[in-house]
């Protein structure tokens, strides 16, 4: 059988030379060659910013007879990433200039806590690279490496998730996890049946980007894997956004109403409603005091008692409290406007001016 | 008859390869190096930077420069980098992409955990409470590591520079030129020998900064051979500004004709740069100092290498490289075509 090859192959070369003086022949488009710095990794946190995982590859260079030219650009190179061997279900697939990739420990650990890997536990990453020349033709694909991975705990070090468009061209709004737990939350203002991801780069190439799950009566639960469907909202509006990278689970609040109470209005729950301003992000209100508020003042959530902003360390911070808590200080005497800025979660500023 | 079958494949690719007309970047891998140090490709590449070619296209950026007339690269490569960057597992896939490419490459050791210059020569944090000896084995055994890595890759590094800019030595204090010659020269000579065990016929670069200073490398070279130091190359970097370039390059020349009467040694530009603002000046710089350096008889100027020609955009608050801040190469490569 072999030898049959070998003459086929031969009479082939053959063809291909005598058809040189007037075609031209294409060469150096071949299988890669995948390589990887380490196959056995345990990722650690104290080293998060260093470079832990480096992928090379020897993907050819292609040439072509006859003088002519040829553009490098035709070899579209991409890296598939799955965790089954058979890449039946492929996680993700970056499309690469680069002949090689580079990780540092948090981008990696981030990485496979989205495909699905345990912290804690090694898991099995498989990689492999895929050539294509054009898009009629088939493509080639490297050897397959297997890579034991034991990643650490979910969420411990990307603060934000960016709510991005589907297409991930733009990312109007962010949730934080302020206490780096893997639970973020925030504000954001989108119409009705907003389809969109979170992702935790405000990038294209983001490393991880979560959708749901791709199952009907899943739109609540997140998956990071690459056949995930849209996330959505059906009240659009102006929502609180929570989404648990640990529970693979996200919820949305409509916000009705946030209204500022105190001394100055007898603890009044709708006297003092603040008003959104959509071109600058904030909300306002007109606040009227003849002496400075002696318990600061809150801004209430939908009117609850047990849903508010209230004090916090930080001079212009506020914090969002589900349970009692004081009011954040407020002395100006007169009439003033109280500016609330919550469109960065990390810190829910406010002013008064 | 499964051998006849094999070698009628081979004799008729060989028949095919040979009819081959132009094809693209053919690498000439004989002669003059024109390299470019890029040591910081993979950092770069991971913090989200991309290479464009004059056209805009995406390019990988080592296939870019070579691309633009670089048929070699240089690498540094750190002991124990406290983020990995520049450690020899960061080396060896740059080494791998320019070896895949065909390009012709140098190491570039430091001996250090970071940078090594004339400013400071710190011994790797494992190394510091080490006596001579141990520090001579030290060197010796970290080059042979690494060189050996390379090799059960395939990748064969035709020059190798011991040592990173040591106009004053390297590993302070047992290593510094001024105040102890022979300890540099021997652990020059640990390194040299390291090299040679692993790569008999790569070249050994001695490398010196301001290579326009001719006092300095009579200095270091003259103590270094009384030493019984041992180099095959000498290297020199040379930076100049817009406004003295063509008086360094003259005095480099003057230099590098003195090392080789004076020593017999070739001579190689290890570093060279210039404001990425001044690409046309630095065009001319780099034109006039290849010329000068290829009319130099005996082939005896290996060659010019370009430092992080694809720095842009405040990496690293670098800015003497040789792209603009959209990605793209400057004019100032030109002068590798």
């Amino acid at each position: 059988m072999k030898k049959i090859l070998l003459y086929i192959l031969s009479i082939f070369l053959f063809i291909s030379c005598k058809k040189e003086g007037s075609q031209a022949v294409l060469s150096g488009y071949q299988d890669g060659a995948l390589t990887a710095t380490a196959t056995q990794l345990t990722l650690s946190q104290s080293a998060k910013d260093s470079v832990v995982l480096q992928l090379m590859w020897d993907a050819g260079k292609l040439s072509v007879s006859n003088g002519y030219s040829v553009e490098e650009s035709l070899l579209q190179t991409t890296v598939q990433y799955a965790l089954d061997a058979d890449f039946s279900n492929i996680k993700k697939e970056v499309t690469v200039t680069s002949s090689a990739i580079s990780y540092t420990t948090a981008v990696l650990n981030n990485l496979v806590i989205g495909f699905g890997l345990t912290a804690g536990e090694s898991g099995n990453l498989y990689v492999r690279l895929k050539t294509t020349l054009a898009a009629n033709t088939s493509s080639k694909y490297s050897n397959v490496l297997t890579l034991k991975i034991t990643p650490y705990e979910a969420g411990s070090d990307a603060a934000y998730l960016y709510m991005a468009s589907t297409d991930l061209t733009s990312f109007p709004w962010k949730l934080c996890a302020r206490n780096k737990d893997g639970k973020y939350d925030g504000f954001v203002k989108v119409d009705q049946w907003y389809n969109f991801l979170l992702t935790n780069e405000e990038s294209n190439s983001a490393s991880v980007i979560y959708g749901s799950y791709p199952a009907d009566g899943n739109q609540y639960v997140l998956s990071a894997a690459g056949d995930h469907w849209n996330l959505w909202t059906s009240n659009g509006g102006y929502l609180y956004i929570a989404a648990n990278t640990n529970t693979l689970t996200w919820s949305e609040t409509v916000v009705n109403s946030l209204s500022v109470v105190g001394d100055f209005n007898s603890w009044s729950t709708t006297a003092t409603p603040m008003t959104y301003d959509a071109v600058n992000k904030v909300w306002t209100a007109t606040i009227t005091t003849t002496s400075a508020e002696q318990w600061g003042i809150k801004v209430l959530v939908n009117q609850s008692w047990s849903w508010f902003f209230g004090t916090s360390d930080e001079a212009g911070v506020c914090t969002l409290y589900t349970a009692d808590a004081n009011g954040f200080p407020y002395t100006k005497v007169g009439t003033y406007t109280l500016k609330l800025d919550l469109s960065d979660p990390q810190k829910f500023k406010y002013s008064v001016e | 008859m499964k051998q006849l079958g094999i070698l009628a494949a081979i004799i008729l690719l060989f028949a095919c390869n040979k009819n081959d007309g132009a094809t693209t970047s053919t690498t000439d891998t004989s002669g003059f190096a024109k390299g470019a140090d890029v040591s910081w490709i993979t950092e770069m590449e991971a913090s989200g930077k991309k290479f464009y070619n004059a056209g805009g296209t995406e390019m990988d950026g080592i296939r870019l420069l070579q691309s633009l007339g670089a048929n070699a690269v240089r690498l540094r490569v750190w002991v124990n980098p406290s983020d990995g960057w520049c450690n020899q597992s960061d080396l060896l896939v740059k080494a791998y992409r320019a070896k895949s490419l065909g390009m012709r490459i140098m190491i570039d050791f430091h001996y250090s955990d970071t940078w090594a210059d004339p400013s400071q020569q710190t011994k790797p944090a494992a190394w510091a409470n080490m006596s001579f000896d141990e520090l001579k084995t030290a060197v010796a055994d970290h080059t042979k590591e690494v060189l050996t890595l390379l090799k059960e890759k395939g990748i064969t590094p035709e020059w190798v520079q011991v040592g990173n800019e040591t106009g004053n030595g390297m590993l302070w204090n047992d290593g510094k030129a001024a105040t102890n010659m022979a300890n540099y020269a021997t652990l020059t000579n640990a390194g040299y020998d390291a090299v040679k065990a692993v790569f008999p016929d790569a070249k050994v670069i001695v490398h010196l900064q301001n290579g326009n200073d001719n006092s300095l490398f009579r200095w270091l070279f003259d103590g270094l051979k009384a030493n019984g130091g041992k180099w095959d190359v000498i290297g020199m970097s040379l930076y100049p500004t817009k406004d003295n370039w063509a008086a360094l390059n003259t005095a480099c020349y003057q230099n590098m004709q003195d090392m080789i009467a004076r020593y017999g040694s070739s001579i190689m530009i290890c570093e060279v740069g210039m404001d990425q603002e001044q690409a046309a000046t630095a065009k001319e710089f780099l034109t006039d100092l290849i010329a000068k350096s290829k009319s130099v008889s005996d082939n005896k100027v290996l060659g010019v290498f370009y430092w992080e020609p694809e720095a842009y955009g405040a990496w690293k608050n670098y800015t003497m490289g040789a792209f603009d801040d959209s990605g793209k190469p400057t004019e100032a490569l030109d002068a590798f075509k």
